[in-house]
């Protein structure tokens, strides 16, 4: 048996060459995802300063209490300093040679420093010296030693690994479910098209146990090698992948790409177990051969849909709508997408699955202008497509997939965006932003804000913190967007309307919150909220102001020079101005910038800046958006062309005897090609109802229009590249097998 | 069954018992073993559901003897092919009895079933008879190697040049002309030493001098070997080979010949089409069957 898998994989290879690509790319893309996982991991930044230091003591950058997943607690957006005064207790620990303190960006408060460096007395153990030091430190302080030590004066370093492995996670899910689907279905459809060996095999005495043994043997002997020659690609897609990550300034640059022997040997199990348990699934269709198959003249079309398939369907189905619902009715602002591309991929399945109904449904719809079109080849077309219900079915599966997928994850992202932009660009209500590189004058606010025309102006300082006391949740576990605002210029540059107190009153501890949200917490004007800042520390501060707010708002305000004081800067560099209603706006630029001219480094900018700001904080999303439609993409194209082009290789004896019966050649060609527009165009419109099922009710809810966001030329191209795909996946193999003379054709054995 | 009478004869399809039971008693007492490979017994098969139903054989009985050579042959639709199904086990019938020495095919399960054929039962079919990725040598042992047995080198050489491919076994069956990859049909059918090969068309896909070696290896395989072949075949010529011929129509058994010559296979496949009309039955004389 092992010598006929063998032999049927090296004399039958066009068969399997689908199947292998389908494994090999698979098993790259999950070793190149594995190595980005490790990289994460690890997230090793050589040490530059720190490197004489055998154990480098920082701050601990995670905030371990937010109430999400423990493993992946959020990171802290502001440096995390260290008490200064650890450095003597650690000098006095036995075995410290010496110490030195470092700080690495921004002005830090008194008393504090960013990293103190350790060195080790010759023959210390460094592992021992770890232990006692940690004794010595409180949770919000941690030890780094080898390659860890870097991330003390990496910051970014942690943030941007806990991103890399989120991507990457996302991708090997993608990667997994490609090398099942495609793997099954490829060999599914190698089995019909050497259905007579295998009926052979059954009739000189091969068990149905033997034919599985032999079609798992096949796809082990295949998978083995698809997997071991995607080492090599393997080895440097992930180091690509890698490099484009951090020139998008996704993954920081510093990070070094590691790529051991863990992620390349698990990406060939995980792709071997893949490829194994799509080969079940064909294993089993071809154990249900009859042998008398072998005796048969014609293979005969069976049922038009199994009761298993008609009922998973329904279930997918089931399941897409039920996500569908919970994007629309649950879901709100930027977690959209966790359910809708789920629903997305299950409506594409759901439909695929249905293939072989839906194909007579559209057939049936689209006889009359081809037959118009076409006149007798018309008919021919449309009665092939009729009669060939099965393997239609089994091309227009990955053409719905194509669509769906593509469109409808591409579009899910576009309109989100736009939704998020839209809200975004509503809350931002200043006119022009005032930038500074290092400090304001403090006087600036309020004599920017005395301009004619100007209705108000306000420090502005970002950052992200949790509120401790009273217990509280935030949006996904990762914290509360904190504003920092100038008490006299808060209420013209925010979106909120205040209900109670004032935000004139936000001085020193003070803070100003959502009344819904203070409703939540139990707090009323003048009670205490305990906040945990940015920089990991705690503050303690009073409610001034109730407001209400846009949805998704999500943000808490706070004096400016009290949230200043908890970033890595320490000072606010930016004052949002806002103009008066009719004033113009050019003129008031003009005046900014005259009264602005004197400092150094100081400039006037439009509002747009924020935008574009927020803009590149995007890019992450919409980069692996884009991977993971090229991925699902890509293997629907492989599918189809292997679907197609094998149906017509196989239909060279039909083309044969249909010229002798008096079909020119070109006749023939264009029955195919009305054949294909058939499939491509049922197909693409399938497909776009499945992507409409879930877009439309999203750009409803979104938007408040029917149409999604984003330009109708991602359609038209992925429609067009759908539609010319399939054309091309048909002609050419009936191009191929219509050249010789028709006779040969007609009487060759199929 | 080397008769030397050509008289036709009557089909005894209604009784068990007969002249034919008693001389197979007579050889059980002697060798202590039946004298048939495959005993068909009241075999109906039905295609199809209530609405749509075949009846494509209607209540067959008859009996393939070791060592012999039986051609069936009747009118397309006659049930000839889903006849030589039943006997070797690749279809079951709706009702009655096949048995294959001393196995009854109904009470067996698939898994037993193939094991059953590639242990006691060879095929040749019309076309598509090898796998094209193995060699012919690969082909022929195929049967061996799926029962987990090591073909005997001389024993595989051997037959290999009985049917006059030895030099040929490293070949490929593309590689060989329709008759040579006939020839490999029939070695692969022989390796095993099956209780019988069924031959469904052998001959059908070629001209008629590669038919002539074809059926001439198969005679030589009952006449020197001892084989039993059952052979189903449109072409009165190929039938002429066999010892025997079972005329089927309408899925009944519709006469038999011994010792055919091609005229009198082919007068009588006239008047089978004649006969239609009128019932099964030709205008026979009955002759005792097995007469030598």
């Amino acid at each position: 048996m092992l010598q006929l898998a063998l032999r049927t994989l090296r004399f039958r290879a066009g068969i399997f060459v689908a199947a292998f690509i389908a494994m090999f790319f698979a098993t790259a893309i999950m070793m190149a995802c594995g190595g980005l996982i490790e990289t994460g991991i690890r997230t090793a930044v050589p040490p530059e300063q720190t490197a004489s230091a055998d154990i480098v003591i920082a701050g601990d950058q995670e905030y371990h209490d937010s109430g999400g997943d423990p493993d992946e607690p959020p990171i802290l957006p502001e440096r995390v300093r260290i008490d200064a005064g650890l450095a003597d207790t650690i000098a006095a620990l036995p075995g410290v040679h010496q110490i030195e303190t470092f700080v690495f960006e921004g002005d830090p408060p008194a008393g504090t420093v960013d990293a103190i460096g350790v060195q080790a007395e010759p023959g210390v153990d460094v592992g021992e010296l770890r232990e006692r030091i940690d004794a010595e430190l409180d949770s919000r302080t941690i030890t780094l030693v080898g390659d860890e030590r870097g991330r003390a004066e990496l910051r970014e370093a942690m943030e941007s690994g806990v991103t890399v492995m989120a991507l990457a996670g996302v991708f090997t899910a993608f990667a997994i479910l490609v090398s099942v689907f495609g793997v099954a279905s490829m060999l599914a459809l190698s089995i019909i098209q050497r259905q007579r060996d295998l009926a052979l095999l059954r009739a000189v005495g091969a068990t149905p146990r033997q034919l599985r043994r032999l079609i798992l043997r096949e796809t082990l002997l295949l998978s083995l090698l698809a997997t071991a020659l995607a080492c090599i690609p393997g080895r440097f897609l992930g180091g690509f992948v890698f490099d484009r990550l951090v020139a998008q300034g996704i993954a920081a640059d510093g990070v070094v790409f590691h790529q051991g022997w863990i992620p390349t040997v698990a990406a060939m199990v995980v792709a071997i177990l893949a490829a194994v348990a799509g080969a079940q699934g064909a294993g089993r269709r071809a154990s249900r051969i009859k042998p008398t198959q072998a005796l048969a003249e014609v293979s005969v079309e069976g049922k038009m849909i199994g009761a298993g398939r008609l009922l998973l369907a329904m279930i997918v189905l089931a399941g897409g709508t039920a996500l569908t619902l919970v994007t629309i009715v649950v879901m709100s602002g930027p977690l959209t997408p966790a359910t809708g591309a789920p629903a997305v991929i299950l409506l594409a399945i759901g439909f695929a699955l249905l293939a072989p109904v839906l194909t007579k449904v559209t057939t049936f719809m689209v006889q009359w202008p081809v037959r118009a079109v076409g006149g007798a080849t018309g008919e021919l077309a449309v009665l092939n497509a009729r009669g060939r219900s099965g393997r239609m079915a089994a091309v227009m599966g990955p053409v719905i997939l194509l669509t769906t997928v593509s469109t409808g994850m591409l579009y899910l992202q576009t309109t989100n965006d736009e939704a998020d932009r839209q809200s975004f660009a509503e809350n931002l209500v200043a006119d022009a932003v005032v930038t500074t590189e290092d400090d304001f004058d403090p006087h600036l606010v309020e004599q920017l804000s005395n301009l004619p025309g100007i209705a108000g102006a306000s420090e502005y300082v970002a950052s992200v913190g949790f509120i401790e006391d009273p217990p509280d949740s935030s949006p996904m576990n990762e914290g509360w967007t904190l504003q920092g605002v100038t008490a006299e210029g808060a209420e013209a540059t925010t979106p909120v309307e205040v209900t109670a107190g004032s935000l004139s009153d936000l001085h020193a501890d003070t803070i100003a919150i959502e009344d819904q949200h203070g409703d939540k917490l139990g707090v009323d004007i003048g009670d205490t909220i305990t906040l945990r800042m940015g920089d990991n520390t705690a503050r303690d501060v009073q409610v001034a102001a109730l407001f209400s707010a846009p949805e998704d708002y999500s943000t808490l305000l706070l004096p400016a020079d009290t949230l200043a004081a908890h970033t890595t800067a320490g000072t606010a560099t930016r004052i949002l101005v806002t103009f008066d209603e009719n004033a113009d706006p050019e003129q008031l630029v003009a005046d900014l910038e005259r009264v602005t001219a004197g400092a150094d480094g100081m400039a006037v900018t439009g509002r747009d800046v924020l935008l574009e700001e927020y803009d590149d904080q995007k890019q992450t999303a919409t980069l692996a958006i884009y991977i993971m439609v090229l991925m699902i993409a890509g293997y629907a194209a492989i599918t189809v062309i292997n679907t197609l082009a094998s149906s017509m290789l196989a239909r060279r004896r039909e083309f044969g005897l249909q010229r002798l019966a008096g079909s020119t050649r070109g006749q023939v060609m264009r029955m195919v090609g009305l054949e294909g527009a058939i499939v491509s165009v049922s197909g693409v419109l399938l497909g776009t109802a499945a992507a409409a099922a879930i877009l439309v009710p999203v750009s409803i809810k979104r938007l408040d229009s029917v149409l999604p966001a984003g330009s109708p030329w991602i359609y038209a191209s992925m429609a067009a590249l759908t539609i010319l795909l399939t054309l091309g996946a048909m002609l050419l193999p009936a191009w191929r097998v219509t050249r010789g003379r028709p006779a040969e054709a007609a009487l060759a054995i199929e | 069954m080397c008769s030397s009478a050509r008289d036709d004869r009557l089909v005894n399809e209604s009784s068990g018992t007969g002249p034919d039971d008693k001389r197979q008693e007579e050889t059980l007492k002697k060798s202590g073993k039946t004298t048939d490979a495959v005993r068909l017994t009241a075999v109906r098969k039905v295609y199809g559901k209530r609405d749509s139903q075949v009846v494509a054989l209607d209540g067959v009985t008859t009996r393939f003897d070791r060592g012999t050579f039986t051609a069936v042959m009747g009118p397309s639709g006659s049930g000839k092919s889903t006849l030589l199904q039943c006997a070797a086990g690749l279809d079951q019938p709706t009702t009655g009895s096949v048995m294959l020495e001393e196995h009854e095919l109904s009470e067996m399960n698939e898994t037993e079933l193939t094991e059953l054929r590639r242990d006691r039962i060879g095929f040749v079919f019309q076309a598509f008879n090898l796998l094209p990725v193995l060699t012919v040598r690969q082909n022929v042992t195929l049967p061996l190697r799926l029962a987990g047995n090591k073909p005997a080198r001389g024993r595989v050489s051997k037959i290999l040049d009985q049917v006059g491919l030895g030099e040929r076994s490293h070949h490929r069956p593309s590689e060989l002309s329709g008759g040579q990859q006939q020839r490999v049909a029939i070695a692969r059918a022989l390796i095993s030493d099956p209780a019988v090969v069924f031959a469904d068309e052998p001959t059908g896909a070629l001209d008629t001098r590669t038919a002539r070696d074809i059926l001439g290896l198969l005679r030589h395989a009952s006449q020197a070997a001892g084989q039993t072949i059952v052979m189903v075949t449109h072409d009165p010529v190929a039938a002429s080979y066999a010892d025997r011929v079972l005329f089927l129509a309408d899925g009944r058994l519709a006469g038999e010949l011994d010792s055919p010559t091609p005229e009198s296979v082919a007068e009588r496949m006239t008047h089978l089409g004649a006969f239609d009309d009128d019932g099964p039955l030709p205008r026979l004389e009955p002759t005792r069957k097995g007469q030598r």
